[in-house]
């Protein structure tokens, strides 16, 4: 069962990745900032951690860039969380070193797809 | 006179012996006999046309040959009465011859005379020059009267001249006045009493002093004068005739030939001014001419030296041109002994140099003779090399002297009269009206050049201006830049006043030519209390300093700077701030450089305010845009949250559900739906609005954009029944637009195409180039737009009144934001619609290139 990491200060919308993504068949690791997401990253070792942009303490790009910094997390699949109509994040986080990028909102059915999707490509 | 023959004598004499014979032959008492005394009608005949020498050798031919015949007859009757009759016939004859001879011989000599002296007319009526005539003339005097020596005089610029000499001893040095300052010379007295003067022995006459300072001793003297129109004009002098005094006769006939001298010289001279006032005028209209032709100075000069050179002797030239502003003059062309010369400009000193005596006076001035003496008279010390004669005129325009005109000469003394000042003067008339047109014209060229390139600079910085993202920095830094160029100063500023981190003052804004310390005054203030600038600023005022050391208020930034100009920049009565010049020349700046500054500075105020304006509307815009965009993040979550939570329930993860509760689920998502598109929209519009769509323009090929859009709709259209067909034309350049943006436009259209249009419709989209622009047309079968809603469909959150309309989520931005978008792009969108036949949306964008 693939670990996810999901970073999002919002509770509510945390929460409902989260059902979302067990709905699917994942394991779901949960940060709400930036520093808790880094520290969950090294201490867990998930397989692809689902980011959020603008959060507290540390930016989703921040966190993205200390991730592909260390050789330790380098590996590990990072996916945005961007809002729609905010097409200049799907190109900061490119550019932060992500590997994909969900646009929120998205359907609860459809989440899990899509990270399945990005794990298989990952896995090759 | 007629050449003497012997051959009339001897005829004469024969036809006498023959006459003689023959009435002596014949026997006494017969008629021929008493008319023997007749035989002396040959000889008076003889001497009558042959004169007294003939004559009297006839006679005594005659005389002689009949002797033996005589003695003959004085044989027979020796003192008889025949003989004595015979020699009182022979006296008479030869007394009578005598007579006749005499009365002949005046008559003769007089018609001789006047013979001569009508030809003397002609020869002298004939002579071209004046030194010729008078040569000729008293060539014929001495050769009248026998004289030895003889001169003519001529009064010239009101000193005598000596004209012609002849006899000894013959003097080759040049002709020196005979005047003497001090006392009057005997010449002047002849002159001046128009009278004739004889002495027997000048030498010896105590009335009068030496005649001229010549070695010749006069014995017999007669000066006669020479008068033109009554005037004595000079006079003729001739001395030491070998036959002693001259005769009250010869007196008569030399006066005579002088009066023949006196007409021919009359008209010569009369020729000679009629010529020169010929010679005169068409110099006059040759410089005239040559003015209007030769605006070109340097040619001009050259023009009115060649054409000066006509009418008097120009070896020493000099046109010099007065400068009041500088007070100096320029010799701009300076002509040395014939050769053109580089000329000297020089600060004007008065009581120093001719030429500025007569700039000083503005009057001609004619120097000659005693040229030192004058100069101390006039109190001017010469400069450069004296002349002996030297003659100037100003050039006068107006009232203003705007130069001088001056010929020279370093050898003769009187070579330049009264009568060349008045064609100097009309010359240098002429001149100074050409320079002055020449002058003008330049100004007016130099004057057009200006004003060109000060509106082209000006309408530059307009142009600048105009441009809706107004960068004023650059701006600033193009007046700088174009206010220096034009001035040609060496440095220049603009500053504004600004207050940054609670210290008020000057920072500067854009500079040229100043060291790099200057930069500093861009973070820390120049303090108001400093310099020319610093009061400008305070005082509004604008300075032209010409020279920066003789203003109290002068602080030095630069440090070659001379001269200052400073003009503030002011809006609407408030300073900004200044524009400083800075020139390394004294006086560098003139009014119109202030002007055209001013005009720069006011072109500063309207940047800047028009800048501030801008600010203020992007940094509103922005703050809307800002707010905007956290308005909708924030409210986007919530809403997230909403409808995550609501499809998690109606997918039944939370449990089953009533009917009735999916129902009223289903409208809870829907309306979060529409609210989140509305978010979008909005947040969308508000960064078109300020500005903040990042386009990422590259090549993008049409017909891959287009199917692109077209597979999300395809599925969408066969659910609705519609058919959507695509005609794109092949070998399409590719679009000059940003992907993103290009989707955005097409996906807005064909939503509404295929929301608009009831079931068995028909969507196309097609695409064809249109010159440099590829036109896309997206066409329906759908309901239309009402006519009256048709202007403002494209207006913000505008929506239609159809009921299919309304019945449809919408924000009303959509047409708005995908018009903007085309614009944005250089593109243009319209429409033709129909109600209930269908609407086409037609948008362009313009081909790579």
């Amino acid at each position: 069962m693939a670990k996810i990491l999901v970073v999002e200060d919002e509770k509510d919308i945390l929460e409902l990745v989260e059902i979302s993504l067990q709905l699917g068949g994942f394991e779901v690791i949960k940060a709400t900032d930036g520093l808790e997401a880094l520290e969950k990253a090294f201490t867990q070792e998930p397989d692809l951690i689902l980011l959020d942009i603008k959060m507290p303490k540390l930016s989703g790009y921040e966190v993205c860039k200390k991730l592909k910094e260390n050789p330790q997390t380098r590996h590990i699949p990072v996916v945005f969380l961007t809002a729609r109509g905010q097409e200049h994040e799907i190109k900061a986080g490119y550019e932060a070193g992500g590997d994909d990028y969900i646009i929120k909102p998205f359907a609860p059915d459809e989440l899990p797809k899509k990270v399945q999707e990005i794990l298989r490509r990952f896995k090759k | 006179m007629r050449k003497q023959s012997l051959w009339p004598a001897l005829f004469s004499a024969i036809l006498a012996i023959a006459v003689t014979w023959v009435l002596y032959r014949a026997p006494v008492g017969s008629p021929l006999h008493a008319l023997r005394y007749l035989y002396f009608i040959p000889v008076i005949l003889v001497s009558f046309l042959y004169g007294l020498g003939p004559g009297l050798f006839g006679a005594f031919l005659v005389a002689s040959l009949m002797l033996p015949h005589i003695l003959q007859t004085a044989e027979r009757n020796f003192f008889s009465e025949h003989l004595f009759s015979l020699l009182i016939e022979v006296l008479l004859l030869v007394l009578s011859a005598v007579a006749v001879d005499q009365w002949l011989g005046t008559q003769r000599r007089q018609r001789d005379f006047y013979r001569a002296l009508s030809d003397l007319g002609e020869l002298l009526a004939s002579q071209r020059e004046a030194d010729s005539l008078l040569k000729t003339l008293l060539e014929s005097l001495i050769q009248l009267t026998g004289a030895s020596w003889g001169e003519v005089i001529l009064k010239e610029n009101k000193s005598l001249v000596r004209k012609v000499v002849l006899g000894e001893p013959t003097s080759r040095k040049p002709l020196k006045p005979l005047a003497q300052p001090e006392r009057k010379t005997l010449a002047d007295m002849v002159l001046e009493e128009g009278r004739t003067l004889v002495s027997t022995n000048l030498e010896l006459d105590p009335r009068f002093s030496r005649w001229a300072d010549t070695p010749v001793r006069f014995g017999s003297f007669l000066a006669i004068p020479l008068r033109i129109k009554g005037e004595p004009v000079g006079l003729i002098a001739l001395a030491n005739k070998p036959e002693g005094p001259f005769s009250p006769q010869e007196i008569k006939m030399i006066e005579a030939v002088i009066s023949k001298g006196e007409i021919a010289l009359e008209n010569l001279w009369l020729l000679e001014s009629e010529k020169k006032r010929a010679t005169k005028l068409a110099v006059l209209n040759d410089i005239a001419r040559a003015i209007s032709s030769a605006l070109d100075p340097k040619l001009l000069y050259s023009v009115v030296h060649r054409e000066i050179s006509r009418l008097m002797k120009a070896e020493n030239f000099y046109i010099a041109l007065y400068n009041p502003e500088e007070e100096t003059v320029e010799f701009v062309f300076v002509v040395e002994n014939g050769k053109v010369s580089e000329g000297e400009k020089r600060k004007v000193i008065p009581g120093k140099g001719l030429t500025e005596h007569i700039i000083f006076t503005g009057k001609p001035l004619l120097l000659c003779g005693d040229v030192e003496r004058e100069l101390k008279r006039l109190g001017v010390e010469p400069i450069g090399r004296p002349a002996k004669c030297w003659l100037g005129v100003p050039l006068i325009i107006g009232d203003k002297i705007t130069g001088v005109m001056a010929v020279q000469s370093y050898e003769e003394e009187n070579l330049y009269t009264q009568e060349d000042i008045e064609v100097l003067q009309s010359i240098a008339l002429q001149t100074a009206i050409a320079l002055e047109n020449a002058r003008l014209l330049e100004r007016t060229d130099e004057a057009l050049a200006q004003k060109v390139k000060e509106l082209s600079i000006l309408a530059e910085l307009d142009r600048e201006m105009a441009i809706a993202s107004l960068d004023l920095e650059r701006l600033l830094r193009l007046i700088v830049d174009r206010a220096v160029s034009y001035t040609g100063a060496d440095a220049g500023v603009l500053a504004l006043m600004e207050e940054k981190e609670g210290e008020r003052g000057l920072y500067l804004k854009a500079q040229v030519g100043y060291p790099p310390e200057i930069e500093q005054y861009a973070h820390t203030p120049y303090p108001l209390e400093r310099g020319i600038t610093g009061r400008v600023v305070r005082t509004g005022q604008a300075a032209l300093c010409p020279d920066v050391s003789l203003d109290p208020d002068y602080d030095p930034v630069r440090e070659s700077t001379l001269s200052q100009l400073t003009v503030p920049i002011i809006l609407e009565g408030k300073v900004l701030g200044a524009i400083t010049l800075e020139s390394s020349h004294y006086n560098a700046f003139t009014m119109e450089d202030l002007a055209f500054v001013r005009s720069l500075a006011d072109r500063a105020a309207i940047a800047i305010n028009q800048a501030m304006l801008f600010e203020g509307v992007r940094q509103a815009s922005e703050a809307k845009s800002a707010f905007i965009s956290e308005i909708s993040h924030e409210l986007r979550n919530p809403l997230a949250s909403i409808k995550g939570y609501t499809d998690l329930i109606l997918e039944g993860k939370a449990g089953p559900l009533s009917e009735r509760q999916e129902e009223f689920l289903r409208k809870v998502r829907s309306n979060a739906e529409r609210m989140q598109k509305l978010l979008e929209d909005l947040s969308n519009l508000s960064k078109i609005e300020a500005g903040q769509i990042p386009l990422n323009i590259a090549p993008l090929q049409v017909e891959e954009a287009v199917e692109e859009v077209i597979s999300i709709y395809r599925e969408k259209a066969e659910e609705k029944g519609l058919s959507l067909q695509v005609e794109v034309e092949e070998g399409l350049p590719p679009l000059k637009a940003d992907k993103l943006r290009f989707t955005q436009i097409l996906s807005n259209l064909l939503e509404n195409a295929c929301s608009y249009t009831p079931q068995g419709g028909k969507v196309t989209v097609k695409a064809c180039r249109e010159d440099r622009f590829i036109k896309v047309e997206v066409a329906d079968t759908g309901i239309g737009i009402p006519f009256e809603e048709q202007p403002k469909i494209f207006q913000r959150f505008f929506r239609g009144s159809h009921p299919m309309v309304r019945g449809k989520q919408g924000t009303g931005l959509g047409l708005h934001i995908t018009k903007k978008l085309v614009e944005m792009q250089g593109g243009e969108i319209w429409f033709r619609s129909v109600p209930d036949q269908g609407t086409t949306f037609t948008f362009t964008l313009p081909v790579w290139e």
